[in-house]
Order: structure tokens, then C-alpha cells, then sequence
């Protein structure tokens, strides 16, 4: 995406890769005023693969996660620290229309960058929840 | 693939660490008990399915699909509403 300028970039590591792609680790996590609040995710092994990112709040205000004590020990997290969350859109056409994966959230230590792709089975999430375009356009939150 | 019968109340050990319970079945559903340590995941495969199918569609977005998204991001963002949007802006 060379037309989008690009602002800060933070990186991901994801010691088991991501749900179906154990080779995907290591991601650099790109932001641009273009784009915010929607981030890019490229991967470092293939730089064909490339996700657009956002928060899950943004698209579902009541999205909530339950961390697991195992998951908060991978990530590196103390008890009180939480993880950053974020979710993969999937843009279709024909019609045109964007979904977000609610049911594999990415969380990840913001400091350190370890990542890890969640399942959440114990929800109702849909893995193609409808994403209204003004969510992704609300710079207010 | 392993294929065993169990009946209710029966068991399988999976490695040191992992054991699987037949507690019941019901008709066509069949309820299990696991046991595995905290730092393994047992998950409904097809919700893991599901994830995974999502991961490749959105690794795999059309170039055309792209455009539209960022030209639909910005429209939006300058208040060009598009036809059908019925928000304020």
C-alpha cells in the first residue's frame, strides 16, 4: 500500500504464529493519519500478507475479553496490566461490505509485543461481525 | 487417526498430560470431560476453522477490494455520505 503514508509502526510477535498460519509470527503493526482509527499488520516472513486491524470497541462498544491466567503468562502480563486488543477486517465486494473477527481477537502486551491470536469459544462473537463504515471513521474515542 | 469405542463413563489418556471423559450421551450428542494443563487448548475445531478461514480471506483481500475500502475510509471521513447512510456526519 505505497499510497498510504505511514506514521508509527510497533512490532508483534506471535510465538505460535496465528490460528491456521503457525509461520506468521512476526508482524509490524503500521498506523497512518489515512487510516486510524484502522491500522495496517504486515507480515515480516511474507510481506504479501498484510491485515487491516482495529480495535473491536470500535465495532462492537460492549466487545469484552476474558484473559485466561495461561494467556496473561505468555503474554508477559502482571495481574493488573490487560492486554491491547485488536481485530482482522475482512473487506468483500459485491456487495461491498467489511466484517471484523470478533471470534479471534488479536491480544498483545503493548510493551513487549508478544501476541497471540485468541478463539473465543466461550462467546457468541461471530468470526464476520458487520462493521458499519462510520465506526471506522469515529476519531473521537 | 486413532479410532476408539467408548461407552459412558469410560476414558481415554492422550500423552501424560491429557484425558478424555465420555460423561454422556444423548441422541446424537455426545458430552466429554478434558482434563489437559492450562498451557494446552482445547477448542470446538470448528471455531478454530472458522479463524482460520477468516485469516486467509483477510490475508488474501482483492487489490480492487483494498481500493474501495481506503476510497469508502476517506469518502467517510471527508462527509461524503454515501446514498442509503442515514447518519449525521
Amino acid at each position: 500500500m505505497k499510497s498510504v503514508k505511514t506514521r508509527a509502526t510497533a512490532d508483534l510477535f506471535f510465538p505460535q504464529g496465528l490460528v491456521g498460519y503457525p509461520a506468521w509470527q512476526r508482524f509490524r503493526l503500521v498506523h497512518s493519519p489515512d487510516l486510524d482509527p484502522v491500522a495496517i499488520m504486515e507480515s515480516e516472513e511474507d510481506p504479501e500478507v498484510v491485515f487491516f486491524v482495529t480495535r473491536p470497541t470500535l465495532v462492537l462498544p460492549s466487545y469484552a475479553v476474558t484473559i485466561t491466567p495461561a494467556t496473561r503468562e505468555a503474554l508477559h502480563l502482571a495481574d493488573d496490566e490487560e492486554p491491547a486488543i485488536l481485530c482482522i477486517l475482512v473487506i468483500s465486494e459485491e456487495p461491498f461490505a467489511i466484517t471484523a473477527n470478533l471470534l479471534g481477537p488479536i491480544l498483545f502486551n503493548p510493551l513487549e509485543g508478544i501476541a497471540y491470536q485468541a478463539v473465543l469459544q466461550d462467546s457468541t462473537y461471530s468470526a464476520r461481525h458487520p462493521v458499519p463504515i462510520p465506526a471506522l471513521t469515529d476519531e473521537a474515542t | 487417526m486413532l479410532v476408539l469405542s467408548r461407552r459412558p463413563g469410560e476414558a481415554i489418556r492422550i500423552g501424560d498430560d491429557i484425558l478424555v471423559s465420555v460423561i454422556q450421551v444423548k441422541g446424537d450428542r455426545i458430552t466429554l470431560g478434558i482434563e489437559a494443563p492450562r498451557d494446552v487448548q482445547v477448542l470446538r475445531c470448528e471455531l478454530v476453522e472458522e479463524v482460520a478461514e477468516q485469516n486467509k480471506v483477510a490475508s488474501r483481500l482483492p487489490a480492487a477490494a483494498v481500493e474501495s475500502f481506503l476510497r469508502v475510509l476517506n469518502a467517510e471521513r471527508m462527509g461524503y455520505a454515501a446514498p442509503g447512510n442515514d447518519q449525521d456526519g
